[in-house]
Parts: structure tokens; sequence; C-alpha cells
């Protein structure tokens, strides 16, 4: 390679690249403490912030693993949307109890998983090509169940103990984030620690290598999508817990803010490399910008766009580095 | 890896399937809806087809070129939403319509510029690189219009491109003729000019045509350039046609659409030839899947599945192919 320019010395440029994204963390975090003092720090705002990203986040760890494996997952969304309408829609329209209704719910997340995996693996499709026809699909399943509309819940103690898991706190933290740090947990020593693992990181450096070093390169992308999708499914029931009600336009961004959190917490695209603990980082760095600009008035398009920059801004640093 | 094929026969049917599939599910689809949907065989039905496929063909062609260079362009329908948002605006504002079309189209070339510079210069994959300008220009679009519907006063030139119809040709839309127009251009470029080769040669091997004396990253950029216009035009006309101004919605899921068209048209998503009859009637088909829902009374979304369907196919049909 050409000598690139270097500037300061190569200590710090290593400290830079490595907490770069923590740095950024901490100085959202000032300034949003300088520009907003009060009502930035309060408790209710910033466990509010947390109860937030913590099902996004949830849904994040599927596609760090994807992209880990080199592959892409965009209809991690859509899944979620749809789990959270097949819950509306066991619950209300067929009147099938709470438990029947979140298992038949959870179902969604596994059919949508091997339909991914065996597009994109047997059939060797593209994977972003492929995961945005999948995702148009449940999209489009999503708005007829309903014919375009959402579908309400009607309340009930069993729903009221539904909800319980996504709107209560344990010891003043919002428990779907403790729920989310414990999974993050699980799936790092699940990436580290376990062959499984390690095969989706070979997988992702250079899947010929990995197949001679006999790794079953199709059934590791199918195991990922299926982790992928059950995660997104899971992520979708926290958020109908919350929301209470079945809404086919939510999580319509998800597809492509998820990617953007899973780079900013230090995955390459290229697949190989990440780290699962990055995640929190992302989302972390992925709700403030939302906190921030709601605080500042701003309109749902500009989180679009600065969420856009910033992920166009941590993929070239990721060039620089490598 | 791949088993040897002992047949050539059984190949080049294969070939011969791949490459005009396109054409092969246009036909099955128009027997399909002559027989059994009503009033389908009518020159009206011709018509409203074409003129519904108008913006997708200008998508098409644009990323039919972007394709066979080997890159992807995602950025399509938010580049239809800007091109649209920034000349109607322009035009409830009391600008003339012609300059008001210029002006969006010079938006469009510096679109298509940092499009370009994303993937030939930064280095960026084209995917990852399109996946963040498909967000950014759509916010972009959004926030400059707030987001919000408006109607676009058509008269003059633009009514007569977008909204008339040539009494003695069988009622012809006039809006047949750009996309005519686009499709020739587009043949043009890719059968007369340098530019044409240049594109397939980049698609086909990078380096080679980098030794071959090609500039790659000029290549790239022009691609860019040319498929950001065409979406642009596109765009404008089907807010023209539509007579509404609607940043949220317009072109979305264009560049899939357009994706789709190509790919079943017989290009190949790893770059080199560009086979543009196989992408105007993949465009075609997109429209007619619509119109076939339509016409048995499903909801709109299950064509979405359909050309979903139609997407996954064409581009495992094309993997299989690799030996």
């Amino acid at each position: 390679m050409t000598e690139q320019k270097t500037f300061g010395n190569a200590k710090l440029r290593k400290f830079l690249s490595d907490k770069g994204t923590i740095l950024v963390l901490i100085a959202m975090v000032v300034v949003s403490t300088i520009l907003y003092g009060n009502t930035f720090l309060s408790w209710s705002n910033i466990s509010n912030v947390l109860r937030q990203i913590s099902w996004y986040g949830m849904a994040a760890i599927g596609v760090n693993l994807c992209i880990i494996s080199g592959g892409r997952d965009v209809s991690a969304g859509n899944c979620a949307m749809l789990t959270g309408m097949v819950f509306a829609y066991c619950y209300s329209m067929l009147n099938l109890g709470v438990v029947l209704s979140v298992v038949i719910s959870l179902l969604v997340g596994p059919v949508v998983g091997l339909l991914n995996g065996f597009i994109i693996a047997k059939l060797n499709v593209r994977a972003m090509i492929a995961t945005l026809s999948t995702g148009w699909v449940f999209c489009a399943i999503g708005l007829m169940m309903n014919n375009n509309w959402t579908i309400s819940m009607k309340s009930s103690p069993a729903l009221e103990k539904f909800y319980w898991i996504s709107r209560s706190n344990i010891l003043g933290v919002p428990t779907p984030f403790l729920i989310f740090l414990a999974l993050v947990f699980f799936f790092w020593i699940f990436a580290t620690r376990t062959s499984m693992g390690r095969a989706i990181y070979a997988v992702g450096g250079d899947p010929e290598s990995a197949a001679m070093m006999g790794i079953n390169v199709v059934k590791t992308k199918m195991i990922v999508h299926l982790i992928c999708s059950c995660l997104a499914c899971v992520a979708g029931i926290f958020l109908v817990a919350r929301t209470s009600i079945g809404d086919p336009a939510s999580c319509s961004q998800w597809g492509f803010t998820l990617m953007s959190t899973v780079v900013i917490g230090g995955t390459r695209m290229r697949g190989g490399s990440g780290d699962i603990r990055g995640i929190i980082v992302g989302v972390l760095i992925y709700g403030m910008i939302a906190n921030i600009l709601s605080m500042a008035g701003l309109s749902i398009y500009w989180q679009n766009l600065i969420t856009g920059l910033v992920l166009l801004v941590a993929i070239l640093t990721q060039k620089r580095q490598s | 890896m791949e088993m040897t094929k002992p047949f050539r026969r059984n190949l080049s049917f294969r070939s011969f399937f791949i490459n005009n599939a396109a054409l092969l599910m246009c036909v099955l689809l128009v027997i399909y809806n002559g027989i059994f949907s009503n009033n389908f065989m009518r020159i009206n039905t011709l018509w409203n087809l074409l003129s519904q496929t108008a913006a997708l063909m200008f998508a098409a062609m644009g990323q039919t070129l972007v394709i066979s260079s080997g890159c992807t362009d995602l950025s399509i329908g938010s580049t239809m939403a800007i091109a649209s948002s920034v000349c109607g605006t322009l035009m409830r504002a009391g600008w003339n319509a012609g300059i008001a079309i210029l002006v969006s189209l010079i938006i469009c070339v510096i679109i298509g510029l940092l499009n370009g510079t994303l993937v030939a210069h930064l280095h960026i994959q084209p995917m990852v690189a399109m996946l963040v300008s498909r967000m950014v220009w759509r916010a972009v679009a959004n926030i400059y219009t707030k987001g919000i519907t408006q109607s676009i006063e058509t008269d003059g030139i633009v009514k007569l491109i977008a909204q008339t119809r040539i009494v003695s040709l069988a009622r012809m839309p006039v809006i047949v003729i750009p996309m005519l127009l686009v499709v020739l251009i587009t043949v043009f470029i890719v059968k007369k000019m340098k530019l044409g080769r240049k594109i397939e040669a980049v698609g086909n091997n990078q380096r080679t045509a980098y030794l071959c004396g090609v500039s790659v990253a000029g290549t790239i950029l022009t691609v860019y350039v040319l498929s950001a216009c065409f979406a642009g035009v596109g765009g404008m006309l089907e807010m023209f046609r539509s007579s509404s101004m609607d940043s949220n919605t317009v072109g979305i899921d264009f560049e899939m659409f357009a994706i789709a068209a190509a790919t079943i048209g017989g290009t190949n998503m790893r770059g080199g030839k560009a086979r543009i009859m196989g992408s105007v009637f993949g465009a075609l088909l997109m429209t007619l899947i619509t119109m076939t829902v339509n016409y048995a009374n499903i909801t709109y979304e299950m064509a979405n599945v359909f050309k979903a369907a139609v997407i996954v196919f064409a581009i495992a049909l094309q993997s299989s192919e690799k030996s």
C-alpha cells in the first residue's frame, strides 16, 4: 500500500480508532448536557432512552452476527413488525390467549430465518437483494393482515402481565434494557467461545478457506440468518408489548438504521471481524441522536439524514484503518 | 465446486431461458390475462401499460447501465424524490417548467457525481455506499418539502408530455415518446459509443479494464451520473403524470423494481453484458404484474410479493449459471 499521511503518533491513532466511538458517545453526552441540562439528565429521560433502544438493540445483535458472517440482513425490521402484527392478529382477531399468541408470533422468527437462509445460502442470491425482497414480502403480509390498518388490542389482566416485560423496571433500570445486556453477553460468549461462533467469523473472513477447513458454509449461513430473524422476532414481541398495537408501518426504517448501528459499533462491512459488545455503544449513539433531535424539535427526516451521515463517517474511518 | 454439465444442449437451453426470461414471462402474463381478465385485450390496456411503465423504464435503463458496470444504484427512488420535489417546488413558485426541469437535472448530476465518488474514489462497496445515499437523499427530499403532499399545476409542455394522447395514433399517450427515447439513447450508448464498451469492460473485470487503459473511476462516475439523470427524469414524469408532488412516496422501491427488471432481463448482477431489450421487457413485466394483481382484485401488496419472487428467481437462476 502507499504510504498514508499520518497525524499525531501511532499510539494516539490506535487509541482513536479503537475507542473512537466511545469518545463520540461521551462527547454527545457532554454536548446534550450543556444544551439541555436538566431535561437530558433527568432519570426519566435517560431510562426512556434506554428502554427505547433495548428492543432495537436486540435486533441489532442479530444483524451484527449477519454482517460478521459476511452477509447482510435488511429484513430484520420487517420481521419485527410482522411478529407484532401476528401477535395482535392472534390476540384480537382470533381471540387466542396471550400465551398462545406469544408462542405463535415467536414462530415468525424461525420461519423468516429459514426462508432468508434458504434463499441466500442455498440459492446463492446476494444477501442484500434477497433480504430486501423478502422484507417486501413480510411488509405486504403485515399490511394485508388488517387491510392496511393497525390492529389494536383490548386490555385484559393477562395482557397487562405481558406488557410487564417491556414496561417495568428492575432496581430502577428498564427490564428490557437488562434483557438486552444479557443477550449481548450471551451472544458475545457464543461468538467468541463456541466453535459455531468461530465458524461465523471464519466464514465472514474468507468463505473458501473456511470451507477448506471443513466448515459447512451453507449451514453456518443458515444458522446466522436463523439467529438474526429470531432476535428480530423477540425484538418485535418487546415492541408490541410497549406500543400495545400491531402497526404495519412500524420498524420500516430499521433495515438500514440497524446496519448503521452495527457499523458504528465497530463491525467491518467486509465481514470476519467485529465485536458483539460494540453493539451497546452503537445503539446508545443511535438512541442519543434520536433523543437530541427530538429535544431540538427536529423531524424524523433529520434523524434519517444524520444517521446516514454518521454511517458514512464510520465506514470511511474503517477504510482508513485498514 | 460446481458439477460439470454433461449436455451442451441442456446448457444452451438454459442460457436461452435466462436471456429471454423477461419476454417469456411477459408473454405468459399476457396470455393469462387474455383468458382470465375481462377487457384486457384492448389497445387502451397497452397504452395504460406503457404510460405506467414510463418512470420505471427510465429507472431500469439507468440501473441496467450501473449493473453492467458491476455496481448497483439503490438511490434511484430517492433521486426521483429529490428531482420531483425540486422541480415541483420551483414550478409552484412560478418558475418556467423548462427551467425548473433543468435545475433539477443539474441537481441529479450532482447526486450522481457524489454517488459515483463514494464508489469510485472512496472505494466503498457499491451496496453499502448506496445504502447510505438511499437513506440520505430520501431524507434530504423530505426535509426540503417538509414531507407534505402538494398538487402541481400542469399546463403547457408538461401537460403535453404527461397527460395528452395523440388521437390520430389510436389515442397513444405522448408519454410513450420520452420512454422510447430513453431506450434508444441507452441502446445507442451501449452499442455505438465507446462508453458502452468501457462500461462492459469495467463490469467484466476492473483490473483488466484498468490495464487496457480504461479510466475505471471515470466510467463508474459517468454511469452513476447517467443513472441519477434518468432517475430524475423518471421522477419528474411520474410527478407530472399524477400532478401531485409527494417526496415520501414517489419512487419508493423503484430501485428494486429496476434491479428486478435488469436481472430478469438477463443482465448479470456481477457486471458485464448489458441487455437493454431484456430490461425493457423486465420493466414491462413489473407493471404487468401490478396490472394482473389489479385485474384479479387482489390487494396491491400482493404485487410486491410476486415481484420479490421474480427478483429472487432471476438472481438464483444467474448464480446457478456460474460454473
